[in-house]
């Protein structure tokens, strides 16, 4: 076992199994899992909206604005002045990132361990019982690898370690549902729970192509991959939204707003915020 | 998030290594190898790959010809007008093919898909010109020889391993934990007994009676007729692969963890005859070959022990070793995974190597 299975992989395919071993069925235990996760990663998203605001602060300054006037045609000297500004605040601009970053590998070690549970071929099936931590079952005998498998891997009536389709009664066609949803969800998500940015128009612009693209890209996973993974995407979303209006920082006058404008007043600059 | 696209992606390469067991089976002067991408045939004498000349080009004849509808890793089945049977084991394919191709030139005969709701690891079988192809989402699909179906038996589980047959009933083994009995002519169910824990391999038949080991590392011996269960013997792992029969004796390997043993049963009563500790993992069943008892673990090791588990001869090779060897002629065949470049390896009986099979890119 590598040490990505080690650190990664194999604790959460152990939480999820044991949830799933607890409530008998995988498609909740993939939304209880993600709850737990997002839970788990609270302090951050919270780091993460104190820095926006911080960095919105800073942007909206009298300084910041005098900064750019005076140094417009020079990019790279406004870029230092701004970093040296950044630094007398006590301000990283990096910090910020890091509970987007930690997403990435929550993506990828969930997906990994949603295939990994499900186990649908020999090899994963061989994988699978070296992954499962041994001394779960003399916590609870139902936790043991012959009573976790089969895993049950349908839920609302999907096969969760496939991309869904539904096929769609009298006209027959068939349409990923889920992957709508994961776009949909992802569209609204970057959207309201982004605050303004004031007026910087490259990170207006950035802002607003994060809010094609994070629902295209999710979308196209939602299509290409295990449906556990769109689960994991839409409940992420949904209780991100939750979170965030807890908080009260949903904004849902941003939800139609659009614009790749510069300057004008009805754009709201937004940025990903997962 | 190009990291991300990137990561998640990777798991979709198409490189020719299988990424999963492979099947194989023999047939005729061929072997048929289902490793991947593609199904190859290979001549036994020499280690080639089949091929065709076209004009002053001459390129290796593989199935599918456009790589497309794969990966295989079953045991392509064989019927008596010379189709070759094989399913597709692509997850995200959401018509979950079974092909019938000619075994000759591997041209498609014809194709069922879009009613199976899961992926076929289980190889068919032919029974009267019946083929009986055993599919993940539990189905056992019936169908005529130009691929008309005839029937299904749903079990409640996935199937993952070939039925077998005594000519008169099928019986097939699945990962619901239980073993069914099946009528061939109507497809309904005749018995039905739960074991211990899944099963992912299939059952053996002899003399009115069935073996088969489960993932829990449980042997049973079933009555044919019945299903009750005459004996069973528990053994610290799991068992995945068919076990073996010869000379009233039940041969299998069991893996625990990263380890292997390899047993040897009396089938009477399921006395343990001998045991070996393999060295590594095993997955796979021991091929017994006249006198020999050949088996193959995951760290690339193949091995030869007499009847009375004295080791003989041993070979090791820079691949896993997942598959049970075959035997053909005079020939065993063994089949890595993983490797590109070592997809098929014959021994003669004293482990003499007689020659590899590397597909042309």
């Amino acid at each position: 076992m590598n040490f990505w299975d080690l650190i990664v992989v194999q604790p959460m395919t152990n939480i999820l199994l044991t949830i799933y071993g607890l409530v008998g069925n995988f498609g909740i235990a993939i939304i209880l899992f993600t709850i737990l996760i997002r839970l788990a990663t609270h302090p951050l998203m919270v780091k993460q909206i104190k820095s926006s605001q911080k960095m919105q602060e800073l942007n909206n300054s009298k300084q910041f604005k005098d900064m750019q006037e005076k140094y417009k045609g020079n990019k790279e000297k406004l870029s230092q002045e701004q970093m040296k500004l950044y630094q007398e605040m006590g301000y990283n601009p990096l910090s910020g990132c890091l509970p987007t970053l930690i997403q990435f590998p929550i993506i990828i070690g969930l997906y990994q361990s949603i295939t990994r549970a499900l186990a649908a071929t020999p090899l994963t099936m061989l994988t699978l019982t070296r992954t499962v931590y041994p001394w779960l079952e003399d916590i609870l005998p139902r936790l043991s690898i012959t009573s976790l498998i089969p895993i049950d891997k349908f839920f609302l009536g999907m096969n969760l370690s496939q991309p869904e389709w539904t096929t769609l009664p009298i006209i027959g066609i068939s349409i990923p549902i889920l992957a709508i949803i994961v776009a949909l969800t992802t569209y609204v998500q970057t959207k309201v729970t982004t605050p303004p940015t004031g007026t910087d128009a490259q990170s207006k612009q950035m802002s607003n192509m994060m809010a094609i693209y994070m629902p295209l890209l999710l979308g196209y996973f939602a299509i290409n991959f295990a449906s556990g993974l769109a689960v994991y995407f839409i409940v992420s979303n949904v209780f991100g939204i939750a979170q965030y209006a807890m908080m009260g920082k949903v904004d849902w006058s941003n939800l139609l707003k659009f614009s790749f404008g510069s300057g004008s007043s009805s754009s709201k600059a937004v940025s990903k915020k997962k | 998030m190009f990291v991300l696209v990137s990561l998640l992606t990777a798991c979709g390469n198409r490189s020719l290594a299988s990424t999963d067991w492979p099947g194989m089976t023999v047939q005729g002067d061929k072997v048929y190898l289902a490793a991947g991408t593609y199904v190859y045939a290979v001549n036994l004498a020499n280690g080639q790959e089949l091929t065709i000349t076209q004009g002053s080009e001459t390129n290796p004849v593989r199935f599918p010809s456009d790589g497309k509808g794969g990966p295989f890793y079953a045991d392509p089945a064989f019927t008596s007008d010379g189709q070759m049977i094989i399913g597709s084991a692509n997850i995200n394919d959401r018509k979950h093919p079974l092909f019938s191709a000619n075994a000759d030139d591997f041209s498609t005969q014809w194709v069922f898909e879009n009613q199976a709701k899961d992926i076929w690891l289980g190889g068919a079988l032919i029974l009267n010109d019946v083929i009986y192809a055993p599919n993940s989402d539990g189905g056992l699909y019936s169908f005529d020889l130009n691929g008309n179906i005839q029937g299904t038996f749903m079990a409640e589980n996935s199937l993952w391993s070939s039925p077998v047959t005594d000519g008169q009933v099928i019986y097939v083994s699945s990962m619901d934990h239980s073993v069914y009995a099946v009528d061939p002519v109507n497809m309904n169910q005749i018995w039905k007994t739960e074991l211990d824990a899944s099963i992912t391999a299939s059952p053996a038949i002899k003399d009115g009676q069935l073996f088969v080991g489960t993932i829990g590392g449980t042997v049973y011996a079933l009555d044919a007729k019945s299903g009750n269960i005459l004996w069973q013997k528990n053994f610290e792992g799991g068992i995945a692969d068919q076990v073996t029969l010869a000379d009233g004796r039940l041969y299998f390997g069991v893996v625990a963890s990263q380890t292997g043993t390899i047993y040897a049963l009396n089938t009477d009563d399921g006395a343990t005859i001998w045991n070996y500790d393999a060295g590594g993992a095993v997955t796979a069943s021991p091929l017994v070959k006249d006198n020999l008892v050949v088996f193959v673990t995951e760290t690339g090791t193949v091995r030869a022990l007499d009847l009375d588990a004295k080791p003989l001869w041993m070979q090791t090779l820079d691949a896993k070793l997942y598959s049970t060897p075959l035997a053909a002629g005079d020939l065993i065949l063994v089949a890595p995974m993983g490797k590109s470049d070592l997809m098929l390896v014959a021994y003669d009986e004293t482990g003499a190597q007689k020659w590899i099979f590397t597909p042309n890119k």
